[in-house]
């Protein structure tokens, strides 16, 4: 199903069950209380009317100083440099306008490593879901009625339209000369179809008792998950003989079952009512199985849309009792080995010949973690070097051939395609068009995905292929006086520095030291994921330092000093930048100084001028702006109001983050605290304005010598909403007494 | 409405009541489905019509005044579910003379969908509620919120993985 219709019907999922409407009763209520606020705000305006006209002097003194300092802060030229999702990958972003020409066949390419993009599709209706392998490249297309299976030999360029009938086909699946797919409506139940490219031959394999999605065509061997009342069994059709083997007989009777096969085993998921999945191998060659020792609680099977079956090799996530950890099961030894042990969530694993790729995401434990999902990060995993290496943020798939990995920052309407050339260490940008990339794959050299594109009428969704020559492999080529790091980063000796890299690169080392951050190297001429990178920063900044990157120790990491850390190294680069240092790439590198091993963990991008607008993302370093500026704001108003700043610090919840500011009265408890909360006021109000809204909300406390309550306010996006003020400080202030609650 | 404010303001094309009119079951519904607590919502969501009352003229000149009821609201349900156990609620409600009291009918949704939601993280749950409830875009949502326009597709893609399984399953 496509995300339009599951949002759909999630939307309507949600309006069934939403809680009966109580407009008028909500309505006859509100107006009841709103009446009283009108009746306590009349009652006091006598009381304000008699100080209103010297409190408006002090609080407009106090607030237009205020609101004019802030505003000056927040409208200067704010050296940023914005570290986030998008930064985390290779390659440049590049005009839209040109990918959105529908009528060209070759819509884009990542001309350095000779990749170029196809459209497969186009016409009026929406053709979705690509999957490939070897030349076939199969999809579901809406003829305007209801979705059809398409089949295009990529080699020739025909196009078959497999199905042509009034009910839905989705899900094609290909390998070798078949095609299956299932079909019935978006409610089931569903048939699973498998067609024959050498007799051009439909038949129905299955008939209702296939769950959507959940079976998978590799080799010889199409296998799906049958399911009825009281059974739960793997059917196993081999297509060379048309036999079809039954795998059953677990007890209890458990919820479901998942299936994969890798064209000889076929790996069985079996999650019971209650308690653990479990794993069960069976070799369709000898009709024997095995029970995988999963080592803890495989929790994520039932998301499987992956390849967990592959290479001889099994690999899934289970949680360890604090976050989910990958585990990968050989075959051939029995042996299961966990590939991870730390604090952070690794899933949804993939593998492929000699690698295994999945997510990893902080844990919701993790101190200081603004949101799991914001630093979701791909890992790949050398199962020789038993090296990981971080590719990049966002969602990732491997190919079964271990040649190619992907990423993307969501798996729908992405606005950046990395692939990843594992044999070179190539990486490129495929700059999906339009709408972006959505569900792309890897297989066989080739990435598909779709996009929705603008042509003449409506946007549609169409297919896309990207591939290469065989040739233009690596076109970058390792400068021979290089040495390539860990990271496939290759920094350029210092003897071949510029006079000019070298001046850049020691005030930055300085700069950062001065700050306080705990450096190891500043080096340059670092490529990321690959030469060719490397080259075209070159050649585009003239060889004038086009790449930094700062290598710290994983000490300033491990010690929750991760922002601090990260900030002012993105501070003190983008300060040198805005002075005209023309730093393109920020790589920050942590190194472990007991094991030498090295990770790029953050990576930021600047322009000569600033903060490259295709980068721009809130991010940390907004936060941290925003964060200053209000503190700046606070002190200012505290000032103003004749109270002393006792506390100023954010919190941070489901619900976002929350400034809490302490004040207390002055000597002798002199001071203003509505003054304090009417400036404040004024100066988030601005400073939300400037900085989207990272200032949510702010909550004032303000205390006299005894400890007693003087104030205490809310403030959403720097609006009042909630205020107390002592009695005796109301007639100070101009603010309308009906808001004191 | 006798107490609200019925002229238009030039920076906001919409009377306060026009926004009650538009807001008030879309509130009370996404609360609810965040906080899986009817009157807590109720409660939270008049709090926020009141307030935004108060702050009108402040308010509407922010431009945004939905995503300043949707925080205000969220913010005062999260008080009242941290510092206000449901008996003590209902005990308030029993002393409380005061004018407002709201008669809710009975809401009884299905139980897997409560049981999907309650296990879903808090922020998929205020994300999937102001998606798919409150028809709010991902960039309001984010200003809601508090993050990223990126960290609320996330939390949405997680959501809607979850509650795929409800609408599979029947």
């Amino acid at each position: 199903m496509d995300a339009g219709r599951m949002d759909e019907r999630i939307r309507v999922l949600y309006r069934e069950n939403a809680a009966p409407s109580c407009t008028e009763s909500f309505k006859s209520a509100l107006e009841e209380r709103l009446r009283s606020v009108g009746q306590r705000r009349r009652a006091r305006v006598p009381a304000r009317a008699l100080v209103t006209a010297l409190a408006l002097v002090v609080v407009l003194a106090a607030l237009g100083m205020g609101a004019y300092e802030v505003v000056r802060h927040v409208t200067g030229d704010q050296p940023v440099v914005v570290i986030t999702d998008d930064t985390m990958s290779p390659g440049g972003t590049s005009s839209t306008e040109q990918r959105q020409d529908s009528s060209a066949v070759t819509i884009g390419e990542a001309a350095d490593q000779g990749w170029t993009t196809r459209q497969i599709t186009k016409n009026d209706f929406n053709d979705e879901v690509p999957v490939a392998q070897g030349s076939l490249l199969a999809w579901r297309a809406y003829d305007g009625h209801d979705y059809e299976i398409m089949l295009c030999d990529l080699d020739t360029g025909v196009t078959t339209q497999l199905t042509d009938n009034d009910t839905d086909d989705w899900e094609p699946k290909v390998y070798g000369d078949h095609v299956a797919w299932m079909e019935g409506n978006s409610s089931g139940p569903w048939n699973l179809r498998l067609y024959d490219t050498a007799t051009a031959v439909t038949e129905k394999v299955a008939d209702g008792t296939v769950r959507y999605g959940q079976y998978q065509l590799k080799g010889d061997l199409l296998v799906w998950p049958h399911e009825s009342d009281y059974i739960r069994e793997v059917r196993v059709l081999h297509l060379s003989t048309g036999e079809v083997q039954t795998i059953s007989g677990w007890a209890p009777l458990p919820g479901y079952v998942f299936a994969q096969t890798d064209g000889r085993f076929v790996l069985a998921a079996i999650e019971p009512q209650q308690g653990p999945m479990q794993l069960v191998l069976y070799d369709t060659t000898t009709g024997t199985q095995q029970q995988i020792d999963d080592d803890g609680i495989v929790n994520d099977w039932r998301y499987l849309d992956g390849r967990r079956l592959a290479d001889g090799a099994v690999v899934w996530s289970a949680y360890d009792g604090h976050d989910e950890e990958i585990f990968l099961y050989d075959i051939a030894s029995g042996t299961t080995t966990r590939l991870t042990d730390n604090d952070v969530s690794d899933t949804e694993p993939e593998i492929g010949h000699g690698y295994v790729l999945w997510s990893r995401t902080p844990s919701y434990e993790s101190p200081g973690t603004e949101s799991p999902d914001s630093a979701r990060e791909v890992v790949l995993y050398d199962r020789s070097s038993r090296h990981e290496r971080i590719l990049g943020q966002g969602y990732g798939r491997l190919a079964e051939d271990g040649a190619l990995a992907l990423w993307s920052e969501y798996p729908q309407e992405a606005e950046h395609l990395w692939v990843y050339d594992i044999t070179h260490n190539e990486a490129a940008n495929l700059e999906p068009a339009g709408s972006g990339a959505s569900w792309p794959d890897v297989v066989d050299g080739r990435v598909v995905w779709y996009s929705e594109l603008t042509g003449a009428g409506m946007p549609t969704a169409e297919i896309m292929v990207a591939e290469r020559a065989p040739d233009t492999t690596s076109q970058g080529g390792a400068p021979a006086t290089t040495t390539p790091t860990s990271d496939g980063l290759t920094i350029v000796p210092d003897d071949e520095l510029s006079p000019m890299a070298k001046s850049c690169l020691a005030t930055l080392d300085e700069r950062l030291r001065a700050s306080g951050v705990p450096v190891l190297s500043v080096s340059t001429r670092v490529a990321w994921e690959g030469d060719a990178q490397c080259v075209r920063e070159n050649t585009d900044a003239a060889d004038e330092l086009p790449v930094v990157v700062v290598r710290i120790p994983l000490a300033a990491v491990n010690d929750s000093d991760y922002l601090f850390t990260t900030q002012q190294i993105e501070h003190q680069t983008a300060v040198m930048v805005t002075a005209g240092t023309p730093i393109r790439i920020l790589a920050i590198v942590t190194v472990d100084e007991d094991t030498k091993q090295e990770r790029t963990f953050s990576m930021g991008r600047v322009s000569d001028s600033g903060v490259a607008p295709e980068w721009k993302e809130p991010a940390r370093m907004e936060y941290a702006d925003a964060e200053a500026s209000a503190k700046s704001a606070a002190m200012e108003a505290c000032s103003k109001a004749g109270v002393d700043l006792v506390s100023f610090g954010f919190t941070e919840d489901d619900f976002g983050r929350t400034l809490e500011l302490n004040a207390a009265l002055g000597v002798g408890d002199s001071g203003n605290p509505g003054t304090l909360v009417d400036a404040l006021q004024s100066s988030l109000s601005g400073l939300n304005a400037k900085s989207g809204a990272k200032i949510a909300t702010v909550i004032v406390r303000v205390e006299d010598s005894a400890g007693s309550p003087v104030a205490r306010a809310t403030l959403d996006f720097g609006t009042i909403s909630a205020f107390w003020l002592a009695p005796q400080y109301r007639g100070q202030t101009d603010m309308k007494p009906g808001i004191f609650q | 409405m006798a107490a609200g404010k019925t002229v238009v303001d030039a920076a906001w094309p919409e009377s306060y009541e026009q926004v009650v009119d538009r807001q008030a079951d879309r509130l009370v519904r996404s609360l609810t489905a965040i906080f899986l607590d009817r009157e807590l919502a109720a409660d939270a969501a008049q709090d926020a019509f009141v307030q935004l009352y108060v702050h009108w003229e402040r308010v509407i000149r922010t431009g945004n005044p939905d995503a300043w009821l949707f925080r205000v609201a969220f913010n005062r349900a999260k008080d009242y579910r941290r510092r206000i156990t449901r008996a003590s609620r209902l005990f308030l409600r029993l002393v409380d003379t005061s004018p407002g009291q709201l008669d809710l009918p009975d809401w009884q949704p299905r139980a897997e969908f409560i049981s999907v939601l309650s296990q879903l993280p808090t922020r998929q749950r205020v994300a999937a509620a102001l998606y798919y409830d409150a028809d709010l875009s991902t960039s309001e949502i984010a200003r809601v919120m508090g993050i990223s326009e990126g960290s609320v597709n996330s939390h949405l893609h997680r959501a809607r993985t979850a509650l795929k399984e409800i609408l599979e399953a029947h």
